[in-house]
């Protein structure tokens, strides 16, 4: 397929990267030649055949269903960028609310 | 001269009080000094070297280490824990590759994005070689998560070749192939996700294994992708690579895609011999890239395997060329979802003056990222995007589904396969960076294994040109044991060691020669 840049725009949102124009242009044509190298798989029968499901030659390793200890958060939050009173700190995610709605 | 021993030998001397690990790591320390500025294979060193971390902490300890009162499932036992009696390493340092959290220690996956993290606990591999009386020695370099084959993407610039300093060591573990193969560290923990243990072995001339699929735990690995990853050893030499893995195996509940399965003895699996092995050889490797130089060598350890009593069989493989598409389609898919926790909230870096939660991620994610993580995570996100998932990510699943029948059909006609690790010997740095499809092709060997979850080891055999060229031998699912057979007889056959350490050697003095 043709990789417009449009295409790759909507998956720069998707991915939540962000990408100047001279870096767009060199991505679109690097993932223009992936995609026309991975092209020949269109190409073969692969009616009937179930995809691929699981890794493992044997069952799983499920443990006891039992709480575990775990790290405390302080353990976590030392590692973060910014951090307050047991959460992390980010700009804000929605508006403040005006009319009193919590 | 203790910083050339093989693990084996330095457990025998310090068994037999002939010195200790203290002064191995010793050695090897004021080697690291005077050759890593030249190597880059390090990111991090134990304070002080590992021959004092038994009494004091590991690293810089986490800022909330004291703090951290419970013990997550799988993690370390506490330093003070350690075997009253050395353990089976006896005190002898390892490395992890710089995707393994250890507490106390930074690991940032050769990445801006986790530009100082410092782990708050250990991945169950590393709390097993220390509970196993090992001790850490250092975080060794990689390409950006995982995501290279020549190590060149690393945020913390590219590791050089020891045997040509102008060449990559292959990546993504190319630090820990790097020093292994320069005697800058005894053994490596390295992980392998299409490739990224057996193809920098190859290409530095030391063993590298990776393990059925649910071998090793995964707690505590960071994830690039997680129906491939597998932790396993970079070593000296088959025995050490088969020690390594034997401490590393089995089930973990921390990670629930281990397996429940006994683990083998691999050691005397590597001196078994190869006497009434059947040892498979694709055909039309030609087609895939395959050098005449390497093809060469492959004939000539298929020969070597005949005539200790194995037997050659013809096996086909036909999906193998449909591999590398499927591989790149899967990988970057699962890896741009296991990379979606980088949000700029929660770990390392932050991109300053982002206004609302939208351009915080992206800002962080477009300043951390490099360019092959990127283009990694946009193609994954684009073969899993609505329209084109059934096209890309769907079919190569499919795709992963022959590969696999093509593996079980082998399975009835041989015990093992013999195949290159990889396509020619090590490249030049900068030859295929701007080549992104180049890097990749050179994986055509390696990754088909991850794909189908198998066991597989690279051996050095051969040098052409004055570079290594190792052999790769696959075996069935938790069939191991029959991997480190070959192996052992390919390193019977091709005895290597001391050619690296000339070449080695003379590469580093030459470089190093005012």
């Amino acid at each position: 397929m043709e990789l417009g840049e449009d295409v790759v725009r909507h998956v720069e949102d998707l991915a939540r990267l962000e990408l100047t124009a001279a870096e767009r242009e060199a991505m679109r044509r690097d993932l223009q030649r992936i995609l026309d190298y991975v092209a020949d798989l269109a190409s073969l029968d692969l009616d009937g055949v179930p995809p691929f499901a699981e890794t493992r030659p044997g069952g799983g390793a499920l443990r006891e269903d039992v709480p575990q200890p775990s790290l405390p958060p302080p353990a976590f939050l030392d590692g973060a960028p910014a951090a307050d009173a047991g959460h992390f700190v980010v700009p804000p995610a929605i508006e403040a609310a005006e009319d009193g709605d919590a | 001269m203790l910083e050339r021993l093989t693990l084996g030998e330095a457990l025998d001397g310090v068994a037999a009080g002939d010195f200790t690990a203290g002064e191995v790591t010793a050695a090897l320390d004021a080697r690291i000094d005077a050759l890593d500025l030249r190597l880059n294979a390090y990111l991090h060193r134990a304070p002080g070297g590992a021959a004092t971390n038994g009494a004091a902490p590991r690293g810089e300890e986490a800022p909330g280490g004291a703090a951290t009162g419970g013990t997550p499932p799988g993690s370390a036992a506490p330093r003070e824990d350690a075997p009253q009696d050395g353990g089976p390493l006896r005190g002898l340092p390892f490395t992890l590759k710089d995707n393994m959290n250890l507490r106390g220690t930074p690991t940032s996956c050769a990445s801006r994005i986790l530009e100082g993290y410092v782990s708050p606990y250990d991945c169950t591999a590393a709390a097993r070689l220390l509970a196993a009386g090992g001790r850490y020695l250092g975080k060794t370099n990689m390409d950006e998560f995982g995501m290279g084959s020549s190590n060149e993407y690393s945020a913390r610039g590219p590791v050089r070749n020891p045997w040509d300093l102008s060449r990559a060591p292959g990546g993504s573990s190319g630090g820990a192939a790097a020093a292994v193969a320069a005697d800058l560290a005894l053994f490596a923990l390295g992980s392998d996700t299409g490739g990224s243990i057996r193809q920098p072995a190859a290409l530095c001339g030391v063993v590298g294994a990776k393990p059925t699929y649910g071998r090793v735990s995964r707690h505590g690995l960071v994830a690039f992708a997680s129906s491939l990853d597998q932790i396993g050893p970079i070593a000296k030499d088959v025995a050490d690579a088969a020690r390594v893995l034997e401490l590393i195996m089995g089930r973990d509940p921390a990670d629930a895609t281990t397996l429940d399965a006994p683990v083998p003895d691999l050691r005397a699996a590597a001196a078994a011999g190869a006497r009434g092995l059947r040892v498979g050889l694709p055909e039309g490797l030609a087609d895939l890239g395959l050098d005449d130089a390497v093809a060469a060598v492959w004939e000539a350890a298929a020969a070597a395997l005949a005539a200790q009593g194995g037997e050659r069989v013809a096996v086909s493989l036909p999906s193998l060329r449909h591999a590398t598409a499927a591989y790149y389609l899967l990988a970057t898919a699962e890896a741009s979802s296991n990379l979606a926790r980088y949000d700029g909230a929660r770990y390392g870096r932050r991109a300053a003056g982002a206004a609302d939660l939208e351009g915080l991620y992206r800002r962080s994610r477009a300043e951390g990222f490099g360019p092959e993580v990127r283009r990694r995570i946009m193609l994954g996100t684009f073969a899993l995007s609505r329209g084109y998932y059934e096209e890309y990510y769907l079919r190569a699943q499919k795709v992963r589904t022959l590969l696999a029948r093509d593996f079980a059909a082998a399975w009835e006609r041989c015990d093992c396969l013999l195949l290159p690790a990889t396509p020619g010997p090590a490249f030049r740095l900068g030859e295929r960076l701007d080549d992104p499809l180049a890097m990749y092709l050179g994986d055509v060997f390696t990754l088909p294994v991850n794909l189908a979850g198998l066991p597989a080891a690279s051996v050095p055999v051969a040098v052409h040109e004055g570079l290594p060229l190792g052999m790769q031998v696959v075996g069935r699912p938790l069939d191991e044991a029959t991997v480190f057979r070959a192996a052992g007889a390919l390193e019977r056959a091709f005895p290597f060691r001391e050619t690296r350490r000339r070449a080695v050697d003379a590469a580093l003095d030459a470089e190093g020669a005012p």
